[in-house]
C-alpha cells in the first residue's frame, strides 16, 4: 500500500463546503404494525475533508443513514441533498450518474460482481461512465496498488480471500474523483492490521478533500475520523470528536444483538 | 451396575420411500418459494405434452376410420357389389343387367332373394339461372330401410318425391342455391329439399341426391360415367363362400366389400403407417434431448440457489445420494404435475377445437376420441424429459463441497477441451456415417445413429465453447462483459440453455437445407408438361363432351386474343407400327392415335420445333423419350397400320408407309407420333380434336392463374386440358410447420435462459445498479444475455444442422426423373445452403429477442432489488 501522504495534499481543502446534508430526515419502513422509524428525524452534514465515523447497536439506523445519503434510498420525510442537490428529485438516470461519478459506496462482504474480475470490478463505474476500457483499467490497477491486491487484479472475487475482497469493494468506491465515501464496515472482514491500512487509505482521501460517513462497531476504527456521530433507535444520541476524546470513550462498544454498550477508552480501543 | 438394553427399532414399512422423506420437503420447499423458476420448468415440460395430447385427440378425432364410415358405404346392408371402373353406359343399362357387370340374376343365384338396393351414381350438368355446373348425382330409394346411414342429412329432408333432390353443400355454393330452388337438371327442374353429404361422393365438390323413381335421370344420355352399386342385406353375415361365388361372377370388373371384413379392419394408425422404428426412436430421443435442455437450466439454477442448504444437509450427515433426491424429487414432482395439467389441458383444448370444428365444417369429424395411448406416452415422455434434465443437476448436487458451499468458492473454472474433443471427434464420427449410408444404402436406423452422434457431439463442444466466452469478455463492452462472462461463469445453467437453443437451431437449419436443396433441385430440374404459358385443350368424346369449336368459345372467354391453333388427330383405331424390311420377328410398336398437322403442332416442342419438312413425303415423328427400344426406329422407313373393328366384328386394315424421323426430345401435343394430313388420309382420316393455346414465340403466353382459369372453363365444357406451367414453389407445409416448432424451441429456450439468469443473477444487477449503472444499462445486460445465448446456440446448431442437411439433399436430389418425358438419371446433387434461415437464426431472432428482453426486462431498483435479493447493502435497518 503506498504512503496515503503521497497521494493527498490537504493545503486547499475547503472544509466548509458541505457534501452531504441530512435535514430533519424520517425514514419509515413498513405500514400498521409493521411500521418502523428507521430514520426519526436526523440531521447531519458532511463536510469537505471530515470523516465521520457513525456507531450505534444494530438497528440503529446507521445503515438507513448511509444508504439515504449515497441516493440508495429517498426519505419519507426531511431533506437530503448531496452535492447540495436534493436527491428526491433525481431520477434514476441522474442518481445512477451520481453513485458512478461523486459516491463511493462500501458494503459489509460479497458486494462485487461475481462475474468480474476485482479490476474489472473496479473499472466498471469507470467505464459505465464511458471511460475505455484500458484507461479505466489503469486507474484500477492504481487504485488495487492503493488497497495493496493489485496482484490480484485478475482474479474473480470468489478466488480471493474475505480479506482481498474487501480491498477491492474499497479499492472500487475510491477509483475515480470520488468526493463522497460511504463505507458500512468496511473491515469487517479484516485484520487489525489491514483494517488501519485501509482506514489509512480512506483517510487520505479525506483529508484530499473528500467527505466519508464510516459504520462501524469498532472503537478502534472510530478514532481514525474528525466526528464519531453515536446513533439509537434512529436517531442521533451525541456528536463528538474524536480526536478530543483521547482519554475516555463514553458509550463504549456496542454489542451488536442487545445494543449495550461495554465501556471501553479510546486508548484501550487503540 | 445396570444395564439398559434399548428395544431393537422398527424397521420402516414403506423401504421405497427411505431417505425421501426429507428431500421430497425441500424440494417442495423450494419449488414453492421459487414459484416463478418452478413454472419456467414445468411450462417446459408441460406445454409438448398439452400440444401431444390435444395434437392426438384432434387427429384421432378427425381421422374417420374403416369402422366409423361403415354405415355411410354400407347403409345397413352387409356387401356391396360395385364396378371397379366406372364406364360410360348405354341408356336402360341398369333396368337390363344393373350396370355393376353382375346381373341381378346371378346376385339372386348367390344370395337368394335377400334385399337389395340400387345405388347409382354419375355426372350430370346442374344449372340455376345462368350458373351451370357439371355435378355428381345419386339415384336410389332414400326412404329404403338399407338406406339408413348412408347420407348424412344436414338441413332439411332427403328426397321423397319424384322432382326432388338433396345437394350437397359444395353444390350450393356453386350455384348460390338455397333450399326450395330448383334446378334445371337433363331438361327438367328438380325442387332442392334438403342438404346431406354422402360417402358415395366428395362433400366439398357438387352432388345431388335424386330420389330412384325419377328414374329418367338414370335413363338420360346424358348421364356420364354412370355405375351402379347394390347393396345387399344379407339375413346372416356374408361368408367367405358368398363373397368368392360374387367375385367369380362379376370376375375383375367388380368389387366386393363386405361390412364384416370392414369392420374387422383395424384403424388406421395415428399417423398413417408411420415411420420406421428407428427413425421414431431418433426422433423420441431428441425431443427427450431437447426437452431435457429446455427444463435444464431451472435445475441448474435451483441446485445453485440451494447450494447452502445442501451443504448444511450434507454437514449433517446427507449423502450424495440424498442430495441427488433433492433435485430429482423436484423433478419428478415437478413433472408429474406439469404433464398432469399439460395432457387434461391438452385434451380440453382437442374439445374446443373439435367443437369449433364442428361448426365450421358439419360431418367432418368423427366423435370425440381421446388417444389415451398417444396422451399417456406424451405424459411418460414429459417426466422422463423432466428427470433427464434434473439428471446433471443432480449429480452436480451429489458433489456439493461443505466447505467450497459454506464458503461461497465455486472453485476453478477450467476449459472443457478433454470433453470438446471427444465431442469433436464424434461429431466427425457422425458425419462420416451420414455421408457412407447417404452415399450406399441410406439405412435409417445407422442415419438415425450418424444424427445422435452428431448432436451429442455438439453438445459435449458446448461447455468449452461456453468457457471460451470467459476471455471474450475481457475485450467487451461492460454490457456484453457481464452477459459473456454470466454464461461463462454460470455454466451449469447456462451449457443447457445454450445445448437446447443449438439444438433447435440445429433442428431447423437441416430442415431449411433439405427444403431448399429439393427447392432449388425441383426448379432446376423442372420441365413443364408444355412449353411454359401455353396450353391443350382436348375435346371428349360422348354427349356431354365439347367440341373444339365449344372449347375455342370457352378459351377465347378467359384469355381473350390468345392465339389458339386447331389440331387433328387420326381416327380412332389401333395403330401400329413396324420398321420396314423388319420380318416377323419384330414386335409392332402400339401407337395411339396420331397427331395429324402440317406442322404447326411441333411449334409447341422446343426440341421438335419446325416439323414441317418433316412430316412432308409421309414423314412421321417420333418422340425419342417416349419408347423403350425406340432405336430402332432411328431411321428409314416404317409401315403404320390402322386397325379397326365393326360392331359385326369384322376387321378393317389400312396401312401407309411412313418416312421415320425420330426426334430428341418430347413431343408435347398429348399424342405420341405425328404424321401430316396426306399420311391420315391414307389411313382413316382425321378428326378435330384440340386446340392449342398459345406459340413458341411467346405471343399470348399465359400466366399460371390464367391456365388455371382456362383448365377450368374447358372442364366446365366437359373437355381436358394440358397446361405448361411456369416453376411454382409449393409451400411444404411439413417443413414449415417442423421450422415453425424449432424457432418456437430456439425463441423458449433463450427467453427461459434469460429468465432465469436475471433471477439468478439478481444480486449481481443490483450491485451493478449501486455502483452506478443506468437502468437501461440493466436492461442493456439482460438484452445482451439474450443476444449470448442465441448467438452462441445459433453458431452451433448452424454447424449442427447443415451436415444432416447437406446428406439428406445430397441423397434426395442426385436421380432426376421427368416422368412425362420418360427421362431419368443420376445427377449432380443440389446442396442449396440456406442463407435467409442462417441468417435469422444467426442475426434475425438473436436481435429481436435481446430487443424484446431489453424492452421487457425490469432495471432493477438499486436498493430495493439488493435488498431482496441478498445484496448484503448493510447489517443495520
Amino acid at each position: 500500500m503506498t504512503d496515503a501522504d503521497d497521494v493527498t495534499d490537504t493545503a486547499d481543502v475547503d472544509r466548509s463546503e458541505v457534501l452531504v446534508r441530512l435535514e430533519d430526515v424520517r425514514r419509515i419502513h413498513g405500514e400498521g404494525v409493521n411500521r418502523v422509524a428507521a430514520l426519526d428525524g436526523v440531521t447531519l452534514h458532511v463536510h469537505s475533508g471530515e470523516l465521520i465515523a457513525l456507531m450505534g447497536p444494530s438497528g440503529s439506523g446507521k445503515s438507513t443513514l448511509l444508504h439515504l445519503a449515497g441516493g440508495l434510498d429517498v426519505p419519507t420525510t426531511g431533506t437530503v441533498s448531496v452535492l447540495g442537490i436534493p436527491v428526491s428529485g433525481m431520477s434514476r438516470t441522474r442518481l445512477a450518474a451520481l453513485r458512478r461519478r461523486w459516491v463511493g459506496y462500501v458494503f459489509q462482504d460479497l458486494n462485487l460482481v461475481s462475474t468480474l474480475t476485482l479490476a474489472e470490478n473496479v473499472a466498471l463505474p469507470l467505464e459505465l461512465d464511458g471511460m475505455s476500457r484500458q484507461r479505466a483499467r489503469d486507474l484500477a490497477l492504481l487504485t488495487l496498488d492503493r488497497v495493496g491486491v493489485a496482484h490480484l487484479a485478475d482474479r474473480f472475487p470468489e478466488d480471493v480471500s474475505g480479506g482481498q475482497r474487501q480491498r477491492g469493494a474499497i479499492a472500487r468506491a475510491l477509483v475515480g474523483d470520488r468526493r463522497i465515501l460511504l463505507a458500512d464496515e468496511p473491515t469487517g472482514a479484516l485484520d487489525s492490521a489491514t483494517g488501519d491500512e485501509v482506514m489509512g487509505v480512506i483517510r487520505a482521501l479525506v483529508d484530499g478533500g473528500a467527505g466519508a460517513v464510516v459504520a462501524t462497531h469498532d472503537p478502534r476504527l472510530a478514532s481514525w475520523a474528525d466526528r464519531v456521530v453515536f446513533m439509537q433507535d434512529g436517531r442521533i444520541r451525541d456528536v463528538t470528536s474524536a480526536v478530543a476524546s483521547t482519554t475516555s470513550w463514553p458509550w463504549g462498544t456496542a454489542n451488536e444483538d442487545t445494543g449495550e454498550i461495554a465501556a471501553v477508552t479510546i486508548d484501550d480501543a487503540r | 451396575m445396570s444395564v439398559t438394553v434399548s428395544p431393537p427399532r422398527p424397521q420402516p414399512k414403506l423401504r421405497a420411500t427411505r431417505g425421501w422423506s426429507v428431500p421430497i420437503r425441500l424440494a417442495y420447499r423450494d419449488a414453492r418459494r421459487h414459484r416463478a423458476r418452478s413454472l419456467l420448468a414445468a411450462l417446459m415440460i408441460g406445454t409438448p405434452v398439452l400440444l401431444a395430447s390435444a395434437l392426438a385427440t384432434i387427429l384421432a378425432t378427425a381421422d374417420v376410420s374403416f369402422s366409423e364410415r361403415t354405415p355411410a358405404t354400407f347403409g345397413s346392408g352387409d356387401v356391396t357389389v360395385s364396378p371397379v371402373v366406372s364406364a360410360l353406359q348405354p341408356a336402360g343399362s341398369l333396368a337390363e343387367t344393373g350396370s355393376t357387370g353382375v346381373t341381378r340374376d346371378e346376385i339372386a343365384t348367390i344370395v337368394g332373394d335377400a334385399p337389395r338396393l340400387d345405388v347409382v351414381t354419375g355426372s350430370i350438368f346442374a344449372a340455376l339461372g345462368n350458373e351451370q355446373v357439371l355435378s355428381r348425382i345419386v339415384v336410389t330409394e332414400p326412404a329404403s330401410p338399407i338406406a339408413v346411414g348412408l347420407f348424412d342429412l344436414l338441413d332439411g329432408s332427403l328426397p321423397e318425391r319424384p322432382g326432388e333432390v338433396a345437394a350437397s353443400p359444395g353444390l350450393l355454393d356453386r350455384l348460390g342455391a338455397r333450399i326450395g330452388d330448383e334446378l334445371a337438371v337433363d331438361n327438367r327442374n328438380l325442387r332442392i329439399v334438403g342438404v346431406a353429404t354422402t360417402a358415395y361422393a366428395d362433400r366439398t365438390r357438387p352432388w345431388l341426391l335424386a330420389e330412384a323413381s325419377t328414374n329418367t335421370l338414370v335413363a338420360s344420355e346424358n348421364l356420364v360415367d354412370a355405375a351402379t352399386t347394390t347393396i345387399i342385406d344379407l339375413p346372416v353375415p356374408a361368408t367367405g363362400r358368398e363373397l368368392g361365388a360374387l367375385t367369380e361372377v362379376g370376375g375383375p370388373t367388380v368389387t366386393v366389400l363386405s361390412r364384416a371384413d370392414f369392420e374387422s379392419v383395424r384403424r388406421d394408425p395415428l399417423f398413417g403407417q408411420g415411420p420406421s422404428p428407428a427413425a421414431a426412436g431418433t426422433a423420441l430421443t431428441l425431443i427427450i434431448i431437447q426437452l431435457a435442455l429446455l427444463a435444464g437450466p431451472a435445475f441448474a439454477v435451483s441446485v445453485r440457489q440451494q447450494q447452502l442448504s445442501l451443504a448444511q444437509l450434507s454437514a449433517n450427515g446427507a449423502d450424495a445420494r440424498a442430495l441427488r433426491r433433492t433435485v430429482l424429487a423436484q423433478a419428478l414432482a415437478l413433472g408429474a404435475v406439469a404433464v398432469l395439467i399439460g395432457a387434461t389441458a391438452g385434451i380440453g383444448l382437442a374439445v374446443l377445437v373439435t367443437a369449433l370444428g364442428r361448426n365450421l365444417w358439419p360431418g367432418g369429424l368423427g366423435p370425440l376420441e381421446v388417444r389415451l395411448d398417444a396422451v399417456l406416452a406424451a405424459a411418460v415422455i414429459g417426466v422422463v424429459s423432466a428427470l433427464v434434465a434434473a439428471w446433471a443437476p443432480a449429480w452436480t448436487a451429489g458433489q456439493t463441497s461443505v466447505v467450497g458451499a459454506l464458503g461461497a468458492s465455486r472453485g476453478s473454472t477450467g476449459y472443457p477441451w478433454r470433453r470438446a474433443l471427444v465431442g469433436v471427434l464424434a461429431f466427425a464420427a457422425g458425419s462420416k456415417l451420414l455421408d457412407f449410408l447417404t452415399s450406399t444404402s441410406g439405412q435409417v436406423f445407422y442415419a438415425s445413429i450418424g444424427v445422435l452422434t452428431l448432436t451429442v457431439g455438439v453438445l459435449l463442444v458446448v461447455p468449452l465453447a461456453v468457457a471460451l466466452l470467459l476471455p471474450v469478455g475481457r475485450v467487451l463492452p461492460p454490457v456484453f462483459r457481464l452477459a459473456t462472462r454470466d454464461a461463462a461463469r454460470a455454466a451449469s445453467r447456462s451449457v443447457a440453455a445454450i445445448g437446447a437453443v443449438a439444438a433447435a437451431a440445429g433442428g431447423l437449419i437441416a430442415v431449411a437445407t433439405f427444403s431448399t436443396s429439393i427447392a432449388a433441385f425441383e426448379k432446376s430440374t423442372y420441365v413443364s408438361d408444355l412449353p411454359v404459358g401455353t396450353a391443350i385443350a382436348f375435346a371428349q368424346s360422348g354427349p356431354s363432351g365439347a367440341s373444339v369449336d365449344t372449347l375455342t368459345t370457352a378459351v377465347q372467354q378467359v384469355v381473350p386474343n390468345s392465339p389458339t391453333r386447331e389440331v387433328s388427330r387420326a381416327a380412332d383405331a389401333v395403330y401400329t407400327l413396324i420398321p420396314e424390311g423388319c420380318a416377323e420377328e419384330c414386335d409392332p410398336l402400339f401407337v395411339e392415335s396420331p397427331a395429324v398437322t402440317s406442322g404447326p403442332l411441333a411449334t409447341i416442342s422446343e426440341p421438335a420445333r419446325d416439323l414441317a419438312p418433316l412430316l412432308a413425303d409421309n414423314g412421321l415423328v417420333i418422340p425419342s423419350n417416349y419408347f423403350q427400344d425406340i432405336d430402332r426406329f432411328d431411321k428409314g422407313k416404317a409401315t403404320l397400320t390402322a386397325t379397326t373393328q365393326s360392331p359385326t366384328g369384322g376387321e378393317t386394315v389400312q396401312s401407309a408407309t411412313v418416312t421415320l424421323h425420330l426426334v430428341r426430345g418430347g413431343l408435347t401435343i398429348g399424342s405420341d407420333i405425328a404424321v401430316s394430313p396426306t399420311t391420315a388420309d391414307s389411313l382413316l382420316g382425321a378428326v378435330p380434336d384440340r386446340i392449342i393455346v398459345g406459340d413458341d414465340e411467346g405471343v399470348g403466353r399465359l400466366s399460371n392463374d390464367q391456365l388455371i382459369q382456362l383448365a377450368g372453363a374447358v372442364e366446365q365444357f366437359g373437355g381436358r386440358t394440358v397446361v405448361g406451367r411456369a416453376y411454382e414453389a409449393e409451400t411444404q407445409w411439413t417443413y414449415l410447420i417442423i421450422m415453425a416448432a424449432a424457432i418456437v424451441a430456439v425463441v423458449a429456450g433463450t427467453l427461459a435462459a434469460t429468465a432465469l439468469t436475471l433471477t439468478d443473477a439478481r444480486r449481481e444487477r443490483a450491485i451493478v445498479a449501486v455502483v452506478g449503472a443506468r437502468p437501461l444499462t440493466n436492461r442493456l445486460t439482460a438484452g445482451a444475455t439474450a443476444l449470448v445465448i442465441a448467438v452462441v446456440g445459433g453458431v452451433l446448431g448452424t454447424v449442427l444442422g447443415l451436415v444432416p442437411g447437406i446428406f439428406a439433399s445430397r441423397t434426395q436430389t442426385d436421380f432426376f426423373s421427368a416422368n412425362s418425358y420418360g427421362v431419368s438419371g443420376y445427377v449432380e446433387p443440389t446442396i442449396a445452403v440456406p442463407w435467409s434461415t442462417i441468417a435469422m437464426v444467426l442475426i434475425g431472432l438473436p436481435l429481436l429477442l435481446a430487443l424484446v428482453v431489453t424492452l421487457v426486462s425490469p432495471g432493477p431498483k438499486a436498493l430495493e432489488g439488493a435488498r431482496r435479493h441478498g445484496a448484503p447493502l448493510g447489517s443495520g435497518s
